[in-house]
């Protein structure tokens, strides 16, 4: 069976932080991209395949397929779970992926969006949704890399 | 005609595109796109799909900062996009010598020349110097 290590929200999926970084911190040899597009187009696939090292698992499945791989009895490994927004997060959460603490790294500018911090731009449905995580007990936090200190991400949006 | 695209992170792209320019002197088909902290992917992805649109060249040499990154993959996604995969010369891991080398060889080379002219050459980009 997959243990997921550590779930965190990135539109920018696979890329420079979560390598030198996140795979470390999360002690794991997994990375499962779960996104729609991403696990329908050949490219993306193509890329993150490059991208991550050899002795590193690599899964891409949709959102709503994640939960039937964690369920997959033939596949094991320590995964760090990526998605890229609020909204495929809570396809996982809905699915019946398993979730207590939900790392928030990138989600980029947008120009309907409001900027809460460097990293974080969110729109009134994100907002909503972050609190109804948050009322079911999930810990967002928000960190860009592992050496950032932990903000949760209501404090952000209060202020 | 060929264009020279260097992405990265932050500011890599412009001061390799300076050093580069301080070595052989300014040049209209050499770019550069950075990603900044405040850009975001989105922003990025903008950036480059407005350069991609304005440059006049049908060939494209990519110098990317490192392999996996969101600045490599966004612009592979873009040159995809509008059927330029096909027509690029792609590279990770870009360098000051790497750099100089293909622009010295840009305008008398074919792609295929450019890539093996490069590769020949590589061990040379990056080296040891023991005295």
């Amino acid at each position: 069976m997959i243990q997921i290590k550590h779930i965190r929200i990135d539109d920018r999926l696979i890329h420079g932080q979560i390598i030198t970084a996140w795979l470390s911190d999360a002690q794991s040899n997994m990375i499962i991209v779960a996104d729609d597009k991403s696990s329908k187009d050949p490219l993306s696939r193509t890329l993150f395949q490059l991208a991550v090292p050899n002795n590193i698992a690599l899964e891409v499945v949709g959102q709503k397929q994640a939960a039937e791989l964690l369920q997959d009895e033939g596949k094991s490994g320590n995964a760090l779970l990526i998605v890229r927004g609020v909204k495929e997060l809570n396809d996982l959460l809905e699915s019946g992926v398993p979730m207590t603490s939900v790392n928030v790294g990138n989600i980029s500018q947008h120009p309907k969006k409001k900027k809460f911090s460097k990293s974080i731009w969110l729109d009134e449905e994100e907002i909503a949704l972050l609190k109804e995580l948050n009322a079911k007990g999930i810990e967002l936090e928000v960190r860009v890399v592992p050496s950032d200190r932990k903000v949760n991400i209501m404090e952000l949006i209060k202020a | 005609m060929k264009e020279i695209i260097i992405v990265g992170h932050g500011a890599f792209p412009v001061g390799l595109k300076n050093a580069a320019e301080m070595i052989l002197g300014e040049r209209d088909d050499l770019h550069c796109q950075g990603m900044t902290e405040d850009m975001g992917g989105h922003g990025f992805i903008e950036a480059i799909s407005k350069l991609l649109d304005t440059i006049k060249g049908d060939e494209v040499i990519v110098f990317a900062d490192v392999l996996g990154g969101s600045p490599l993959n966004n612009t592979v996604t873009c040159l995809h996009e509008r059927g330029l995969l096909e027509k690029s010369l792609i590279f990770t891991g870009a360098n000051l010598p790497s750099l100089v080398s293909a622009i010295s060889n840009v305008e008398d080379c074919t792609l295929t020349e450019l890539k093996e002219q490069i590769l020949a050459e590589q061990e040379t980009f990056f080296s040891l110097i023991e005295l």
